[in-house]
């Protein structure tokens, strides 16, 4: 491996180092006296210097190492974190992860560096603060010329204050000459301090180190007689015993990783999905073949094909817990920044979702949660005044649900004033005011680009990139998103989304000539249609249910007309469609072709796939069409009614 | 450094010094001492001026103060400057000679001020 990828390894290693120390620092807030947590920190700014220090990183390693310095100190000792301190090294994490974003590591600039010396001073003073303090008698004789080599004990005397409190210093002038005979280039005055200091007696004489043989120094405990002359050198105990045996076990040591590049698995997961539609192709080849021991292979090449896609998909799968973890800490700065008492509860944490799905519902998923807390979430006033727990929750929910994966962002605070929306979009132009509107329609128009019932601007939220930008996101991941309020209650927000992008069981249907694939999960069933089930206006009635229903055939423009047609049922969320085709051809799996920029005006289809016979098939985008399919009865409506 | 006689009158006489008062130059420095040390006049030492001090400076201003003690002789620093200020805080002695010393709001935060203004 060369120097670049192993630095590229570096910087990814680091940054999973980062998310644990943020981790371990949230658990650390809740409990001081978590030492498991405080050790997780230590041994990952333990990790950082050493593998900083092996780059070259300097400032990064030494960073890390006081870093390090600080907490070992409270490691062996009893004593806790306390929250000031906490923030401080919340504070300092960040720092690191802006270090490696910024990719200064090699040469920071000179602000950056400013910023992380004042980091490591307010904990220095922090740390001081919280370790227990002694008291020491410092006795300093500096040799007569000691000015003249070059040295001033006043330096060393005032460096010493950022090691502790001087609390008395006497200068001792018995070997002042008198004022005739003194030679004012020789210094003849010796100090006694006394010196309150969490600081060991190796940490005080090293702040002498380079003056150790232009002086006589004593260092002791003012109660007890511990002498050290100089010339004896500072003997550094050097501190390795647990720090050593402790790092041999890896922070990961329940689960083994394998670090790979994405675009890999994304080869890996292109050619096998060529494996699948070849394969395909192959059986239904086979069938023709007159050889029953030939086609009995197949499919057993068919089976292994199926388990290796699954395994391969199952590679890109991730559990979500790590993404929604993420946002505790948002929440832990949203609920500082706010005044309110948020509280962030999660669940679900162990559903898996496709890799590349899940890095792009971060930000999604930030807008919301930031908008909960927000717009959401009340003070713990006006909780109080409504007689609700003055702890506001947000939740963040993710489970599956046929086919496709949910994740709610759900908070308890005081939900969407629908009639503030409504009359904003009336504003807006975006409503009608003469027409009455279902409480889903007016959330609706939440996502409209730059909807906004906020009137002042926090920093929060509500700075015009809303909730349109989370719709587009999670429409570009073949997603959805509904909201569902209570007034005073509540709100949550659903976002749907398929559970992979590349692979799909699909059920394939004919219109005319033109092959149409429709995501199995959401089919529910199929039957004749018959003119009998018309209930008129669009409207099938199956089972004495109202279902709605659409032409393929003339919502694609196909032409042509067939005697038999078919229903397919299909349903996304708490919607059904039944849509009308010629012919149902079964199941069948499809790689998804992601459709040419021609396409991109066309609603409806999300993308094509290749069949066994090399035909193309149109993968219909179901949500869509529900969508559409409401619209046009609504304006058919419109039309009856004019 | 240069030491300037502003005034000599009633009794007092007024030195000014202005520049660096550090190893280099408290040779010298003694020696101009030295003229105004036989007399039973009272010395004010201004040090308004004094740029930049190190600890011989310190102790050539320490051990005036004691001999002047010894010899019963009067003498007195006034206008310490910020550097002045600096070593006498830390070195504790700001109590210890008896001067008055006005402190400059700006400079309180900097100085420490803790032992150094205890007897």
């Amino acid at each position: 491996m060369n120097l670049v990828a192993l630095k590229e390894t570096f910087l990814q290693e680091t940054q999973e180092l980062h998310g644990i120390a943020e981790e371990s620092l949230l658990a650390l807030e809740k409990n001081p006296q978590d030492r498991e947590s405080l050790n997780s920190l230590f041994r990952v700014f333990h990790t950082i210097k050493g593998s900083a220090g092996m780059f070259g990183y300097e400032f990064l390693a030494r960073f890390t190492h006081e870093l390090e310095d600080f907490l070992s100190s409270l490691r062996d000792g009893e004593k806790n974190l306390a929250k000031e301190t906490i923030a401080l090294l919340f504070e300092a994490v960040d720092y690191i992860g802006e270090l490696l974003r910024k990719e200064e590591m090699e040469n920071p600039t000179v602000e950056m560096r400013e910023k992380g010396e004042s980091i490591l001073k307010r904990l220095e003073k922090a740390f001081q603060v919280s370790k227990e303090e002694n008291e020491w008698s410092i006795v300093i004789r500096p040799s007569r010329q000691i000015l003249s080599h070059g040295l001033d004990p006043y330096s060393f005397v005032r460096y010493l204050k950022k090691l502790g409190q001087i609390t008395k210093l006497k200068i001792d002038d018995t070997n002042l000459p008198s004022w005739e005979e003194f030679s004012p280039e020789e210094f003849y005055l010796n100090f006694q301090l006394n010196f309150v200091s969490a600081a060991s007696q190796e940490e005080i004489l090293s702040v002498f180190e380079f003056m150790v043989s232009e002086a006589e120094l004593e260092v002791k405990k003012a109660n007890n007689i511990r002498l050290r002359e100089t010339g004896e050198e500072l003997l550094p105990e050097i501190n390795e015993g647990p720090m050593a045996s402790k790092l041999t076990g890896s922070f990961l040591k329940e689960k083994k990783y394998l670090r790979l590049e994405a675009h890999k698995i994304d080869e890996l997961v292109n050619l096998t999905g060529e494996l699948v539609i070849s394969a395909a192709s192959v059986r239904k080849r086979s069938l023709a073949c007159d050889s029953h021991a030939l086609q009995e292979e197949v499919a057993h090449l068919a089976r292994l094909i199926e388990m290796l896609r699954d395994n391969v998909m199952d590679i890109r799968m991730v559990p979500i817990g790590e993404t929604f973890r993420r946002y505790e800490r948002v929440v832990r700065d949203l609920s500082h920044e706010l005044g309110k008492k948020i509280r962030l509860h999660l669940e679900g944490s162990q559903t898996e979702l496709d890799k590349s799905l899940i890095e792009n519902l971060v930000d999604p998923l930030m807008h919301l949660v930031r908008n909960a807390a927000d717009h959401g979430i009340e003070t713990p006033e006006e909780r109080k005044q409504k007689g609700k727990e003055d702890v506001g929750t947000i939740s963040l929910i993710a489970y599956h649900e046929t086919g496709s994966v949910v994740i709610e962002v759900r908070d308890d605070g005081r939900g969407i004033d629908q009639e503030k929306v409504l009359q904003r979009a009336i504003e807006l132009k975006l409503a009608d005011p003469h027409r009455s509107y279902l409480p889903q329609e007016i959330y609706q128009f939440l996502f409209e680009p730059g909807f906004s019932t906020r009137e002042e601007v926090s920093s929060v939220s509500g700075r015009g990139v809303g909730m349109d930008v989370v719709r587009s996101n999670i429409e570009a991941l073949r997603g959805s998103v509904e909201i569902e309020s209570e007034k005073g209650e509540g709100t949550v927000v659903r976002i749907r989304l398929p559970l992979t992008l590349a692979i799909i069981d699909g059920f394939l249907v004919q219109v005319a000539q033109s092959y149409y694939v429709i995501p199995l999960d959401m089919v529910q069933e199929c039957f004749e249609f018959r003119k009998e089930f018309n209930g008129g206006g669009g409207f099938l009635n199956l089972r004495g249910e109202v279902l709605p229903y659409l032409h393929l055939r003339s919502y694609f423009n196909n032409g042509g007309e067939t005697l038999r047609e078919s229903v397919v049922v299909v349903h996304y969320g708490r919607k059904k469609l039944g849509l009308v085709v010629d012919k149902l051809l079964g199941e069948i799996q499809a790689v998804i072709k992601p459709l040419g920029r021609i396409f991109e005006g066309l609603a409806g289809l999300g993308g094509a796939t290749i069949l066994g016979e090399g035909e193309i098939a149109f993968i219909l985008d179901i949500p869509k069409i529900i969508e559409m399919a409401s619209v046009r009865r609504d304006l058919h409506q419109l039309g009856a009614r004019l | 450094m240069l030491i300037e006689k502003l005034a000599q009158k009633n009794g007092k006489v007024l030195l000014k010094l202005t520049g660096e008062l550090t190893i280099r130059e408290v040779k010298e420095v003694k020696e101009i001492f030295n003229e105004y040390l036989s007399s039973n006049e009272m010395l004010v030492l201004d040090l308004s001026g004094v740029g930049e001090l190190d600890s011989c400076g310190f102790q050539l201003l320490y051990a005036l103060k004691i001999y002047a003690k010894k010899k019963n002789k009067k003498l007195k620093y006034v206008n310490h400057s910020e550097a002045v200020l600096r070593y006498f805080d830390l070195y504790g002695v700001l109590a210890f000679f008896a001067d008055k010393i006005k402190i400059p709001k700006e400079l309180r935060a900097k100085l420490d001020l803790t032992y150094s203004i205890q007897r």
